[in-house]
């Protein structure tokens, strides 16, 4: 009996063992097709198209807006690179013309120089012709000279400073040039700056930008659902439903073990009398309430039987087991126990 | 051991078994009680029929007549034999039966 109960109940486990395994395997492999997990939006179905659309047209004019600024951007920085080349090339441009004023200007002194050497030799000659007596003339001469010489120095003076002048005025022009540009340059970064701030305002300030950030986030809440859903939810629900199963096995195995034999005694004990509580076991009477009757002694009592004192019941003999005459009713009945399994002896 | 400590509990099976066997319409003629204890400790009960008198003994080896009989007895196990006669082995008593007895 108790083999046959072990291989009931190791039947079972095996039995149930592959569906919990087959569970907890279609619990953890998603199917192929399996469509991604989208949290509802919180707008209404009908009006959700519509919204989506002037989302996605919002979107799109943001993105031109943004690629729009970005242009003015590059356009502005180059703006600023051509003002810095300007602005070197002008430093160049005002170098050579000090050069230039310098060079000129040394060869003014070289030519008063010259000028004052020859005043000074004409003077020198005047007065030896003087004293030579080519006074007059020869003064008369040598301020002609003096005075042509002095003419040409202040033609020459007056020619540089022109000249000089010109650069001066040339490389201020430049300069006031290159200055303005530079402004008018960086005013132009500040009104792209400034209307990208506003074009990014607007993106963040809108309804249809609110729309869109809330689809964003849905779908960033949905991601993160799904990954959790993924790698989290679904290998813990498949490892409680399997503990579940196999706890469930154990205690049914359990309880069979426990119970089952409670459970045979009892359909082969039934009738039992309501007032006792007395139970006829190898041979004895067990009382299991001795308190409860103190000096009954145990009577086998017969469930509503028709007494029937006219059978004539023949006194019981003990015979030795190992009696030749009862020998072999002892062996036919213990076969038959151990072929029907029920009480092993 | 003697198997005279048994012998209350196999009086009183002896007078079950004729009632029950009445109250489903039997003839309950029996002509023997044989009590024995085995070496192994097994009390056995054979309850042993007159021969000839009845008229269908496969009524008296029917499921349900031992069943009846078994609840009568409290459980006691009870099977039928059928060579050299027809009588009923009634198990009074057995270290295995006492033990799962015991349990409870």
């Amino acid at each position: 009996m108790k083999r046959i109960r072990r291989s009931i109940a190791t039947t079972i486990i095996f039995a149930c063992m592959p569906l919990a395994l087959w569970a907890c395997m279609s619990l953890s492999t998603p199917g192929p097709g399996t469509p991604f997990t989208h949290t509802p939006s919180p707008f209404p179905g009908n009006i959700q198209a519509t919204e989506y659309a002037a989302a996605q047209a919002t979107l799109a004019s943001g993105q031109s807006q943004m690629t729009e600024i970005s242009r003015q951007a590059t356009e502005v920085s180059q703006n600023m690179a051509q003002a810095a080349a300007t602005q070197q090339f002008i430093a160049v441009q005002t170098q050579m013309v000090r050069d230039a004023t310098a060079t000129v200007q040394s060869q003014d002194a070289t030519i008063t120089a010259q000028s004052q050497g020859a005043t000074a030799t004409s003077q020198s000659q005047g007065a030896t012709a003087v004293a030579q007596n080519q006074g007059a003339t020869a003064t008369a001469q040598s301020q002609d000279a003096t005075a042509v010489v002095q003419n040409q120095d202040a033609t020459a003076t007056a020619q540089v400073q022109d000249a000089t002048a010109a650069d001066f005025a040339y490389i201020r022009n430049v300069t006031q040039t290159a200055q303005a540009q530079v402004m008018l340059d960086v005013q132009g970064t500040n009104t792209a700056r400034t209307n990208a701030t506003q074009a990014v305002y607007a993106l963040t300030a809108t309804p249809l930008a609110a729309i869109q950030a809330d689809i964003v986030r849905t779908r960033n809440e949905s991601n993160r659902r799904s990954w959790w859903g993924e790698f989290v939810a679904t290998p813990l629900k498949a490892i409680l439903i399997t503990l579940v199963v196999l706890l469930f096995i154990v205690g049914a195995v359990m309880a069979y073990r426990r119970l089952m034999p409670v459970l045979d005694l009892r359909l082969r004990t039934i009738w039992r009398d309501k007032d006792s509580s007395l139970l006829l076991a190898d041979g004895k009477i067990v009382d299991h309430d001795p308190a409860h009757r103190k000096s009954t002694r145990w009577i086998l009592r017969q469930p509503n039987l028709p007494q029937s004192p006219s059978y004539e019941i023949p006194p019981v003999e003990i015979i030795d087991s190992s009696d030749p005459f009862i020998a072999p009713w002892i062996a036919e009945t213990e076969q038959k126990l151990r072929t029907d399994g029920r009480i092993q002896l | 051991m003697s198997a005279n400590r048994y012998l209350p509990a196999a009086r009183n099976v002896a007078q079950t078994i004729p009632a029950i066997l009445a109250q489903r319409g039997l003839q309950p003629f029996i002509s023997r009680c044989v009590l024995t204890e085995t070496e192994r400790g097994a009390a056995w009960l054979f309850v042993v029929f007159e021969a000839g008198h009845q008229e269908h003994p496969e009524d008296y080896a029917a499921p349900d007549v031992l069943h009846d009989l078994s609840i009568a007895l409290q459980g006691l196990p009870i099977m039928i034999n059928n060579t050299d006669g027809l009588r009923y082995a009634v198990l009074l008593g057995s270290p295995n039966l006492l033990n799962r007895l015991d349990r409870f």
